[in-house]
């Protein structure tokens, strides 16, 4: 059994229902939309084609335990997960913002278990998100201004904000 | 012309060898002379003709290569005044170009999908980065200095603000002032974890430039000193810290310190856990009572007086002594409340407690280095142990099912093969726990099976179900001094969603009841 879907720029996905229910967004609307085509007005088509790769691919793969909430740990990125989020820079934000949409939590982001705040630092291990964690990796090591350069962020700051948050780079000066 | 040159040179000084025109004699010529002083003359007259017309000629080009040399000045004066207003002009398009640039960068960014994510997304990212930061700290101060959304986001995210390091120096204590004061309203009512590092040279004063009281909750607050001076010299007594919960001394090893109860409750008069290493003496006295106090751990410390903790300390449930010199203890010990007692280390002996302590609800037992004997004659006396943590595999192990019926987690450090050499003598055991951990290697896969056959566990528990070729791949059971790692791989071989789901949240479980060990898990 297959659905439709139609994203924001007038193109038709027809998708296996099994790999479709790996986005949460999309299991709950079928069941109201009876035949009808799924329309998704804030993913592009190519953007759904990612998300589409990635479901096809974890298809199989057990659901993604209950989130209370209380807990969040990370997971290794896998090989295939690694090569999967390799794209441009442009495209790994829109599948994290389409994944945020889509409640794609494994994609987005896994919470297994919370750290205590007084072990964050041992937590290195077990990782979090696919896409989140990526763009932390990319964040990591970099001086704000290598920051903005990165992700074309403007230094809005006025020279008085700068003056008075110049103390607290002072403080990561002092390590 | 050269030619006509030469024969005029040949005529003038060789056709009439007898008479020199250039000898000023005063003498008539000879009509032969004559003749050739014509016909000189003639060919002189022809070749001055001839330079005439040549000289007109030669001023006429030199008149006209003049005019055309000033007119060529005159382009190149224009040329050079043209390349220079084209630089000028090329400059400016330059100029422009780039200014273009910037307004095109400046609306890709306004484009950029980073700027639509939403704030929630920003603080997953923030707290990424934090987590695998080795001080979050810093790595939440360089975020927020990034532009103004990002530092808004930042700064509504305490957890990110929560771990604080500061190593206060005279030369950088100006850089922490009012730090405290800075960081309080962002952590809101996160609980922060702050390390001071106090250096030889900095006194109270420097202390108390932090600001620390506006911090609302401090969880742990680690004092580390580089000096065994009094401790008074770096605390202000008139700064008292309510909000501190847990405070952590860490001195020198060569630390003279004394320590006085009263002195740590007039700086954090809340406290419930106090840990010190490296401390020469605690003082306490038996007519004050600290109903606070939760936990008191001692590592390494030369005198610890025991004999009115009873009465000073009522509701401590946890005591740590590791490798601690224990002044004296009274004959008989009544803790009540005492949950976990940790005795390690070659200066404390358990032999000292065997008849004197009484914990009627001790749940956590760890003695290390004790002798074995002793071990045993202490484990039989407290049944209510859940949680027994001894070195290697004592000769007891077999039988402890029947000293303690209440033993759910055993935790051996160090060699373990007996432990699985007679399997006959362990099966009970393995049926009475819950939790088996093994100090430092995984088990094998033989066992692991020996185990799961031991306890004989249903058909759905999570250790059975384990494909075998994920073991002791996917199960693995590595212990660190005070953390289980339960590592669960390879999820699609997990026969159903559903168990997945089921067995994780037992193994959840195991994390709620050990209590003091950390349970983290790794899906990969």
């Amino acid at each position: 059994m297959s659905i439709t879907i139609v994203t924001s720029d007038n193109e038709q996905f027809c998708v296996e229902k099994l790999v479709a229910q790996r986005i949460a967004l999309i299991e709950d609307m079928v069941e109201n939309a009876g035949d009808r085509p799924i329309p998704l007005p804030n993913v592009t088509a190519s953007v759904l084609r990612k998300i589409l790769e990635y479901c096809e691919h974890h298809k199989n793969d057990p659901l993604p335990p209950y989130d209370d909430g209380s807990r969040s740990r990370t997971t290794h990125i896998s090989e295939w997960d690694q090569k999967f989020i390799t794209v441009d820079q442009e495209m790994l934000f829109e599948i994290i913002l389409a994944a945020n949409y889509l409640e794609m939590k494994p994609l987005l982001y896994v919470r297994l278990n919370v750290p205590r705040v007084q072990c964050l630092t041992a937590c290195n291990a077990v990782a979090g998100d696919i896409g989140c964690k990526t763009v932390a990796n990319m964040i990591k090591g970099k001086s704000p201004e290598e920051i903005r350069k990165l992700f074309n962020i403007v230094n809005n700051f006025t020279p008085e904000e700068e003056a008075q948050i110049r103390k607290e780079a002072e403080w990561a000066e002092d390590r | 012309m050269s030619t006509l040159m030469d024969q005029t040179d040949l005529a003038l000084h060789s056709s009439n060898p007898h008479f020199d025109v250039n000898s000023n004699q005063n003498r008539v010529p000879t009509e032969t002379e004559a003749r050739g002083l014509r016909s000189l003359r003639e060919t002189q007259q022809r070749i001055v003709n001839f330079l005439e017309s040549e000289v007109t000629k030669l001023s006429a080009t030199c008149t006209s290569i003049s005019e055309r040399n000033a007119r060529l000045l005159l382009e190149v004066e224009a040329g050079k005044s043209e390349l220079h207003h084209t630089h000028q002009l090329l400059k400016s398009l330059e100029t422009q170009r780039t200014s273009r640039l910037e307004d095109i960068a400046r609306i890709d960014a306004l484009f950029h999908p980073v700027r639509r994510m939403p704030p929630e997304l920003l603080q997953l990212i923030f707290k990424e980065c934090a987590y695998s930061s080795s001080v979050p700290f810093y790595q939440a101060i360089l975020l927020a200095l990034v532009c103004r959304r990002w530092r808004a986001v930042a700064l509504d995210t305490p957890v990110l603000w929560a771990r604080i390091s500061i190593r206060l120096k005279p030369n950088t204590v100006s850089r922490w002032t009012d730090v405290g004061r800075v960081l309080g309203p962002r952590l809101k009512s996160a609980p922060a974890i702050i390390r001071i590092h106090l250096r030889k040279d900095t006194v109270a004063a420097d202390f108390e430039k932090l600001h620390l009281r506006h911090i609302p909750v401090i969880k742990e607050l680690t004092l580390r000193l580089d000096d065994d001076g009094s401790l008074a010299r770096y605390i202000p007594s008139a700064v008292p810290l309510p909000q501190v919960r847990s405070a952590v001394l860490e001195l020198p090893s060569t630390s003279q310190l004394q320590l006085a109860m009263n002195r740590v409750h007039r700086w954090f008069p809340n406290v419930e856990i106090l840990e010190t290493v490296c401390l020469q003496e605690f003082q306490y006295h038996a007519h004050t009572t600290y109903p606070n106090i939760r936990q008191l751990r001692f590592a390494f410390s030369d005198s610890i007086d025991l004999f009115d903790i009873s009465q000073s300390f009522p509701h401590l449930k946890q005591l740590v002594l590791a490798s601690v010199q224990i002044f004296e203890v009274p004959i008989a010990l009544d803790l009540t409340f005492l949950e976990h007692l940790q005795i390690s280390g070659s200066t404390t002996s358990i032999d000292l407690w065997i008849d004197r302590i009484k914990c009627q609800s001790l749940k956590t037992l760890i003695v290390l280095q004790q002798p074995e004997d002793a071990v045993l004659d202490f484990v039989t006396r407290h049944r209510s142990v859940e949680t027994l943590e001894v070195d290697g595999t004592p000769g007891f192990l077999t039988q402890l099912h029947h000293f303690l019926p209440n033993l759910k987690g055993l935790y051996l450090n160090g060699a373990y093969d007996e432990l699985f050499a007679r399997p006959g003598d362990t099966e009970p055991l393995f049926r009475s726990l819950e939790v088996l951990v093994v100090e430092g290697e995984d088990l094998t896969h033989a066992e692991f099976e020996s185990i799961v056959r031991a306890r004989a566990l249903p058909r759905d528990h999570p250790l059975s179900l384990l494909p075998t070729q994920c073991v002791p791949l996917a199960f693995k059971v590595c212990i660190l001094p005070s953390m289980l790692k339960v590592m669960l791989d390879k999820p699609h071989a997990w026969p159903s969603s559903e168990l997945y789901r089921t067995s994780r949240r037992q193994i959840e479980d195991i994390e709620r009841w050990t209590g003091y060990v950390e349970v983290s898990f790794t899906w990969e």
